[in-house]
């Protein structure tokens, strides 16, 4: 809570002084009475006192799950729970960054009796993602103006704009993890997986002595133990990617989390063990691990801004490519683990690291939300560039998901590991 | 946090505050008027400013062509009275009370109606403190009448707030939005214009010292030790 004073009243004074000099400077008595007013109004600006702060708020969204694009109505309403009358009560609704408002202002003001009530509605279009109206923010003036409150008040809501999916996007004949061998389905333990020469080093449980039996030859038993198939997630948000098809549209990177979290929501009930990599102007990073302890760890980095920005970093020049978060990426990756990689594919960074994972083994898919538009010869030019790298990574043999924000995920996977 | 977030998509000043603070302005310059050539050519200006208010209206309704023809039209009247007072003043003194008390008008109609936000506020200011200077130059070279002029300065007064209100709301508001607040406002500020003009009245009574030195320097003590008090400097103050 700030309190802020005003000099609202300071010109009146002065007209009220400079009469007075005037009055005094051309011995006109008029003058020095015509100067009472000012006064009196000087003295009824700091009769004022400071209002409290008694007003509660409360917002209705309907529906809370919208699709995309459909227009969601938010009702807010303001009451004033104190016994002073408050004269002047102006409300900003905290409405998310990537919901364009239509039908109506998302600002109000009235006065309040004790007791009374006011409401003002609006609509916004609805985007795919989860999305939250902060508090409304209410600056509260007292009766002459000259003093005014400033607070947050009123609840935190959400909306969920979700496109659930059912697939993960990898090709159905792909093996459940690497190495081609399925998990026993509730086998746990080790199991055989070949035989090799005996070393000094090896511990006697592991030798087989029916083969010493058979043949008098030490052999050592090797075990494949068995893993959960490792997945990371790995989102683009250098610089660069922060891009949207328009002034009032969510970002790439907006997209590219609500996809993780539905890819994410996927994984739920599998044994796949889920990590999280943000290229960001470093990489940030979670080692994939199974449970759901590690998915929730993963799940509550995506909707922190110090993790993962949605809106882009000050200072960050947006046409920086030569970030080398990706670089340390394709290094920190382990063998064998599979990865989604979740970009826009605005240049060829994403690319590069996506064939140079491939080369490595790693079954690679690439998700990317479309942010272009055609609108201009430029954005055109931008959404050919886009294109030929989706072209040329499917020529590479790598699959790539491409997901027009509008339509639902899950279509857009299948079109994308069919292809 | 004692701001409101930037910024609404219209900030022009909210038009019913608007127009009472014009309507309010032109009741001050009728008020501080000296005869009746004077309180004609007033009439005529604020009949062309009534005008332009109604083209404002038409405008912000969609019917752009007929609503300009009509702002230009309310222009065109409100700049004739203007020629025509100054020019039908029988003093020098006379006539450029009566350019202040037209001109002031007009300056804050423009303000209020055509500017938006920080631009709207100092206008608007400059406006009445326009009309201020000719209600008091009015009052000593035209000897109007001390009811009048108390009447005159305490509408000034209230026309300040009034405007000022409405600047405020067009600015973190919205122009679009249907507010109680201004009404209030300005009824609880009208509340005060008339205790003004009424304790103005009253002092009138009590006999002035004369003017000597010594009552004269007590005068401007008394007056230099008010405005210490009653000036307002507005720092951020933090609560808890």
């Amino acid at each position: 809570m700030s309190v802020r004073r005003t000099a609202r009243w300071n010109l009146v004074l002065a007209v009220g002084v400079t009469a007075i000099a005037v009055g005094v400077l051309l011995e006109e008595p008029v003058l020095l009475l015509l100067a009472v007013p000012s006064f009196v109004f000087a003295a009824y600006s700091h009769a004022s006192p400071v209002v409290p702060q008694t007003v509660a708020v409360e917002r209705e969204v309907a529906p809370s799950d919208p699709d995309h694009g459909e227009h969601v109505t938010v009702s807010v309403s303001v009451q004033n729970v104190g016994d002073r009358y408050l004269p002047d009560v102006r409300l900003v609704d905290g409405v998310p960054a990537a919901l364009p408002v239509r039908d109506g202002p998302a600002r109000h003001a009235a006065a309040l009796a004790p007791g009374a009530k006011t409401q003002f509605t609006y609509t916004v279009i609805a985007k795919r993602g989860i999305h939250r109206f902060d508090q409304c923010t209410a600056v509260l003036g007292n009766t002459s103006g000259t003093a005014t409150v400033g607070m947050e008040v009123g609840p935190e809501t959400r909306i969920a704009c979700r496109s659930r999916v059912r697939t993960l996007p990898f090709p159905p004949a792909a093996p459940a993890f690497p190495g081609g061998s399925s998990p026993e389905a509730g086998a746990s333990g080790i199991t055989f997986d070949r035989l090799r020469e005996y070393r000094r080093s090896d511990s006697f449980q592991r030798i087989d002595w029916n083969r010493y039996a058979r043949h008098g030859e030490l052999s050592t038993v090797v075990s494949h133990e068995q893993r959960s198939p490792r997945l990371v997630l790995c989102l683009d948000a250098r610089p660069c990617a922060y891009r949207s098809a328009g002034p009032n549209e969510p970002g790439a990177v907006s997209y590219e989390r609500a996809a993780a979290r539905e890819l994410l929501a996927a994984t739920r009930n599998t044994p796949v063990a889920v990590g999280l990599g943000v290229c960001a102007a470093e990489l940030r990073w979670i080692e994939p691990g199974p449970g759901d302890r590690t998915r929730s760890v993963v799940s509550t980095s995506l909707e922190r801004p110090s993790f993962l920005p949605v809106e882009p970093p000050e200072g960050i020049h947006r046409t920086r490519t030569d970030d080398q978060s990706m670089h340390v990426l394709r290094q920190r990756i382990q063998r064998g683990t599979w990865v989604v990689l979740l970009t826009p594919l605005l240049d060829e960074d994403p690319l590069e690291t996506a064939r140079e994972l491939r080369t490595a083994g790693h079954p690679v898919t690439v998700v990317s939300p479309d942010v272009t538009a055609a609108e201009s010869t430029g954005t055109r030019v931008a959404a050919l560039d886009r294109a030929n790298r989706i072209d040329r990574l499917r020529r590479a043999g790598i699959h790539v998901v491409d997901w027009v924000p509008g339509d639902p995920l899950e279509e857009a996977i299948r079109n994308g590991i069919r292809r | 946090m004692s701001d409101l977030p930037p910024v609404p998509t219209a900030t022009t000043p909210a038009l019913p505050g608007a127009s009472i603070a014009l309507a309010v302005t032109l009741g001050a310059t009728l008020a501080g008027a000296a005869g009746p050539l004077q309180t004609a050519g007033l009439l005529l200006g604020a009949t062309g400013l009534g005008v332009v208010v109604a083209g404002v209206v038409l405008r912000r309704r969609e019917r752009r062509v007929v609503g300009s023809v009509t702002t230009l039209l309310g222009f065109a009247i409100a700049t004739a009275s203007v020629v025509a007072g100054s020019a039908t003043a029988p003093t020098v003194p006379r006539s450029i009370t009566v350019l202040a008390l037209s001109i002031g008008p007009i300056l804050v109609a423009l303000a209020l109606l055509f500017l938006t936000g920080r631009r709207a506020r100092p206008v608007a200011l400059a406006g009445i403190a326009t009309v201020f200077a000719g209600m008091l130059a009015n009052a000593v070279v035209a000897d109007v009448a001390l009811w009048r002029g108390a009447i005159a300065v305490s509408l000034a007064c209230l026309a300040t707030d009034v405007a000022s209100r409405s600047i405020g709301l067009g600015e973190t508001v919205g122009a679009g939005a249907t507010t109680s607040v201004e009404f209030v406002g300005a009824a609880t500020t009208a509340a005060v214009a008339v205790v003004a003009a009424v304790t103005t009245l009253v002092l009138a009574r009590v006999a002035l010292p004369g003017t000597s030195l010594v009552g004269l320097s007590s005068i401007l003590l008394a007056v230099l030790v008010a405005t210490a008090l009653l000036v307002h400097v507005s720092p951020v103050q933090r609560g808890s």
